[in-house]
């Protein structure tokens, strides 16, 4: 196979003022954000924020009604131009359900431009990697929803694309899948960008490099996970339920009045939060010492806000 | 990956994919029924008729068997009713009176049925696909156009074996029951007319995938399918029948755009010209039928 020269510039996706009308609603109205190359990046929203309408446009099944779309420097999808650099796995599809597991993978190979038998060898290293290989003989109408899910999320890896969109891939997957899902992706960031959506957002924030909020087909905020994470510091404790945390009046606090503190009963959790400058070790420092003193029995402590926190208070703030 | 192998792919696909859902086998059944159970009848007439015959000639009851149906093939009666077959074609009627009978009547059969059969079969396939979004994963990967095109070829292709497999069964029904008939010449024509039959059938295969781009619905599309198989046969009928030598020019050109158009010319023996041009303009009509459905399919969102 003759491999295409490989997209070197900074973003692999730059949206410009997309806008997808449907007959009552705009999916998208007038979203702009670009996708660096290489990152795994996330995108978050409430259902019916253009996350699939974007990533269809992306995929040429369907055509924006306005806009721009620039797929790695080359403009917007065109098939003979982006086939096999640019795939999909679409939310809620089936698959012909008479065809062989191996075969279906071997078929889109084949229409990517693989050769049969580079069809072959990607297709059984796909189904490797989602753990379908010993199903590779069997009828697709054979498989649960967990493994066409699986199956759907192999072969928008095939051919070693340079773009893949994943709608929602984690959807119906079991918790051990879905930590192979992630090492996947992981595992492919750098050579590939990697386009997710998920409503799962504790996974997002272990998965993603960088992510966009949409709302309403609008970007709300678009940064690097770390920065989303550590721009709002927040420590979450969680406490012995026998030992809740002192009041000021019962306990008086040392080093920690300027900071908010709030105390949830029913997960145990106080949570701190700060405006100033200070960094997480130096609030830590003044906090575990007054718990301690306090006599508060602590089960754990975690680190930044959580990006479920990030995308209400950003959703919040529009 | 050019066109040519897109095509290529997606039609061995499409033709695996009908071969394991057994829509194929289902064809196939439907074919070889019909054409038994049609072969069947039709050779039945035939020794109604010759018995009628022997009575009326008062033959003697040792003769060979067979003999008199020989007889009423060669008569003029039997000339006239194929000139009726033939849509009072009295000079393609004069032509095909040598053929065998039996042939003649399974190739009449397989064009009459195949149609139908392909109609309620194919139309659902893209609309099916659509509406079941499976078209998505390959719709990324190749044009829509190429996809298109390979499952046409891809349900072509099984239309052929299918065609071919009943004329063998309506030809071995006839070697037992019509054993004056040269049984070589006999299976040449059933082969020669099954395969007219494929030709003729290609035609209503682009209108039922054509048809099935227009919906997401394999339902609805079957049922547009039909609707347009009754009304092409409606516009035949009048083209026939009913037109005045006023519009004639105009029904006519109407009529070359569907495939009852077409018919005739398809069966004259010996006469490959006319042969090829209707085999040309059925191969035309049947991607000019998925053109139309495919101008929707090209701007459609997935």
């Amino acid at each position: 196979m003759i491999q295409p020269k490989r997209f070197s510039g900074e973003n692999a996706v730059v949206i410009r003022d997309l806008v997808k009308a449907y007959k009552k609603t705009n999916a998208l109205d007038s979203l702009t954000l670009h996708i660096p190359r290489g990152s795994v990046f996330g995108l978050v929203g409430a259902n019916g924020a253009g996350k699939t309408s974007l990533m269809s446009i992306c995929s040429g099944l369907t055509r924006p009604t306005s806009g721009e779309v620039d797929l790695l420097g080359e403009g917007g999808f065109n098939v003979d131009v982006h086939s096999g650099r640019i795939t999909v796995m679409p939310q809620d599809c089936g698959l012909p359900n008479y065809t062989r597991v191996g075969e279906i993978l071997k078929y889109y190979a084949q229409l990517q431009g693989l050769s049969r038998r580079e069809s072959i060898a990607m297709s059984d290293e796909a189904l490797q990697w989602v753990n379908l290989y010993d199903r590779r003989r069997d009828m697709i109408r054979s498989l649960s929803h967990g493994m066409l899910g699986r199956l759907i999320v192999a072969q928008a890896f095939l051919g070693d694309p340079e773009i893949v969109f994943l709608d929602e891939p984690m959807s119906g997957l079991d918790p051990k899948e879905v930590q192979n899902l992630r090492r996947l992706i992981r595992s492919k960031a750098g050579e590939q960008t990697i386009v997710v959506s998920s409503h799962l957002l504790y996974e997002m924030e272990n998965l993603c490099d960088e992510v966009a909020f949409i709302e309403k087909g609008r970007l709300l905020k678009q940064d690097k996970m770390a920065n989303l994470l550590n721009r709002r510091p927040v420590i979450r404790v969680i406490l012995d339920p026998e030992t809740p945390p002192p009041s000021e009046t019962t306990y008086p606090v040392t080093g920690l009045e300027d900071v908010s503190r709030s105390w949830q009963p029913e997960t145990n959790e106080l949570t701190i939060t700060w405006k100033d400058e200070r960094e997480i070790p130096e609030v830590n420092a003044a906090l575990l010492p007054w718990l301690l003193g306090a006599g508060c029995r602590i089960l754990s402590v975690e680190r930044g806000s959580d990006l479920e926190q990030v995308f209400l208070d950003s959703s919040a703030e529009q | 990956m050019n066109a040519f192998s897109q095509v290529y792919v997606t039609a061995k696909h499409e033709l695996i994919d009908s071969m394991r859902s057994k829509r194929a086998v289902i064809l196939f059944l439907l074919c070889l029924v019909g054409a038994l159970v049609a072969t069947h009848f039709f050779i039945k007439l035939l020794m109604m008729l010759e018995a009628q015959f022997v009575e009326l000639l008062q033959l003697p009851e040792g003769a060979d068997p067979g003999t008199v149906t020989v007889s009423i093939w060669e008569s003029p009666r039997y000339e006239r009713m194929l000139q009726g077959m033939m849509r009072d074609d009295a000079e393609l009627a004069a032509v095909l009176a040598p053929i065998p009978p039996v042939s003649l009547f399974y190739g009449s059969i397989a064009s009459m049925m195949m149609p139908l059969f392909v109609v309620f079969l194919s139309a659902t396939r893209i609309a099916d696909e659509m509406g079941s979004g499976s078209a998505r994963f390959p719709l990324f990967r190749c044009s829509r156009l190429t996809w298109c095109l390979g499952k046409f070829w891809g349900q072509a292709v099984v239309l052929f074996p299918v065609l071919m497999l009943s004329a063998v069964a309506a030809w071995g029904i006839s070697y037992f029951r019509l054993p004056t008939f040269d049984p070589v010449t006999t299976a040449q024509y059933m082969l020669v007319f099954g395969f007219k039959s494929w030709l003729y059938t290609l035609a209503w295969l682009g209108l039922a995938l054509g048809v099935s781009q227009l919906t997401k619905s394999g339902n609805v599309a079957t049922a547009i399918a039909l609707i347009l198989m009754i009304a092409s046969a409606v516009l035949d009928g009048f083209v026939r029948y009913k037109v005045g030598p006023g519009l004639a020019q105009l029904w006519d050109s109407a009529h070359q755009l569907i495939p009852q158009g077409h018919w005739r010319n398809l069966w004259w023996p010996n006469r490959l010209e006319f042969n090829l041009t209707s085999a040309v303009m059925l191969l035309v009509l049947a991607h000019l039928y998925m053109m139309i459905g495919f101008f929707f399919t090209r701007r459609r969102d997935l």
